[in-house]
């Protein structure tokens, strides 16, 4: 009899993460198409962060690792993942596992932290460890107002720093894209809305959404 | 860091809010009386409750702002802009929220003999398309000659009246039909009307981003959702 899985790994699969919310397929956070996750929550509380809704450690639902993964492959066509937040790293066995079955699938993962690389190798932690050798893309660092600066890919402020930690992608990939914003119109008649932009012109937006809808 | 929220406009979703709460309202009240008037009764209260509420989410949104940006002072414009959205966010979940509850005490077995419920339909184009959809297009449409419209399906006649105090359509369904008919027919209104409001505010995205020569990039829909991107 062929033995599918250890009990540990079964328990695992089974194990709960908490994330703020997800995007099946977006293209504005990171290289290509991807699965996009805010985890919940952040320690960091950075001035002028977009996303404090993601601060608190008990918010958002849970989700299992296994309903995750049916979510991801839900869109096969995705170039991979990104695990934003909130602070990813918050929530490191669990996503570990998520990010080794993506890896599998020779899909890429993109993680951003508020942590710098440095501060995550001396934790010390093994399971920090093992996280980092699933990412493939970390984009690094808190989000400092004062140098916010929209003019690369995906991060908010200069300090943040791009880190190549396999041979998936490199700086000449990154060059190649732009900042955008994407606003989800949905069924149930929520309107989502997420990508980079300045504060300008995210309220220039939804101001346009706001206004009263008359058919 | 990426930007991420929630929306759902408040005007669009406190007439959806109306709509259940009418209905509710109406239908419950139908249960006691079965008669016109009762119905007519109820209508009024269900408005009433509709503007308390839409006053109450309004009110909440304003109070949340102020909070957010008296705790951000320290120059924090990012998230002062952003507050709004994100109150009005959070309070137009629950409101959904509250709305589906009231849904789910209506038992399906009632008999509405007559009700009136306040849609959201200005357009009378949509509404026909809305109901014809409903039906599987088996219904018959007739305009009468005071301008309302009479749907024709199922045995049951559904009257759409433009109200000239809203100025939409109101709903009145006469002959015997059970309340999970009646809400099946809401549903198609709703499911409509969402689509219509979806087509505006996509209308104003678009607008809006070629007046501040922004690209859009993509227009698409996947699975009922539509994506339109733009690059800044």
């Amino acid at each position: 009899m062929k033995r599918l899985m250890t009990n540990a790994s079964f328990q695992s699969f089974y194990k709960m993460m908490r994330i703020h919310s997800y995007v099946n397929i977006t293209s504005a956070e990171g290289p290509g198409k991807r699965f996009c996750v805010w985890m919940q929550g952040c320690r960091q509380h950075c001035v002028g962060c977009y996303n404090s809704e993601t601060w608190p450690l008990r918010g958002g639902s849970t989700i299992t690792l296994k309903k995750l993964l049916a979510i991801y492959e839900k869109a096969p066509e995705n170039e991979g993942v990104t695990l934003l937040g909130g602070e990813p790293f918050l929530q490191p066995k669990p996503l570990e596992q998520f990010c080794q079955l993506v890896h599998k699938k020779g899909k890429s993962v993109v993680v951003f932290t508020g942590y710098t690389l440095e501060q995550l190798l001396q934790m010390g932690n093994p399971a920090v460890d093992a996280f980092l050798h699933q990412i493939d893309l970390l984009i690094d660092g808190p989000y400092i107002q004062a140098l916010q600066d929209f003019s690369r890919p995906w991060v908010g402020s200069s300090n943040q720093r791009y880190h190549f930690l396999t041979e998936r992608y490199c700086q000449a990939d990154i060059a190649a894209y732009v900042n955008k914003l994407e606003i989800r119109l949905q069924s149930d008649g929520k309107v989502r809305v997420n990508g980079i932009a300045d504060e300008a012109t995210i309220e220039s937006i939804i101001k346009v959404m706001e206004n009263k809808v008359r058919i | 860091m990426s930007f991420y929220t929630t929306i759902i406009p408040h005007a669009y979703m406190g007439r959806l809010a109306a709509l259940y709460t009418n209905y509710t309202a109406a239908a419950n009240v139908v249960t006691e009386t079965a008669n016109a008037t009762a119905t007519s009764t109820a209508a009024t209260a269900a408005t009433s409750t509709t503007a308390a509420t839409a006053a109450t989410s309004t009110t909440a949104a304003t109070a949340a702002t102020s909070t957010s940006a008296a705790t951000v002072t320290a120059a924090s414009t990012a998230f002062a802009a952003t507050a709004l959205p994100i109150a009005v966010s959070v309070l137009a979940v629950l409101t959904a929220g509250m709305t589906y509850e009231m849904i789910k005490d209506v038992k399906n077995s009632r008999t509405c003999h007559e009700l009136t419920i306040a849609t959201v339909f200005p357009d009378k184009d949509r509404l026909i398309e809305a109901m014809f959809r409903y039906s599987n297009n088996q219904c018959e449409a007739t305009e009468l000659q005071d301008g309302t419209i009479r749907i024709r399906y199922g045995g049951q006649d559904y009257f759409f009246t433009m109200s000239k105090t809203t100025g939409y359509y109101d709903l009145t369904v006469s002959n015997a039909g059970t309340q999970t008919q009646v809400k099946r027919c809401i549903d198609a209104i709703q499911h409509e009307y969402i689509s219509a409001v979806k087509d505006e505010i996509g209308r104003r995205v678009i607008e809006s981003a070629e007046r501040h020569q922004w690209k859009v990039e993509s227009d698409e829909t996947i699975d009922d959702e539509r994506i339109i991107s733009i690059v800044l």
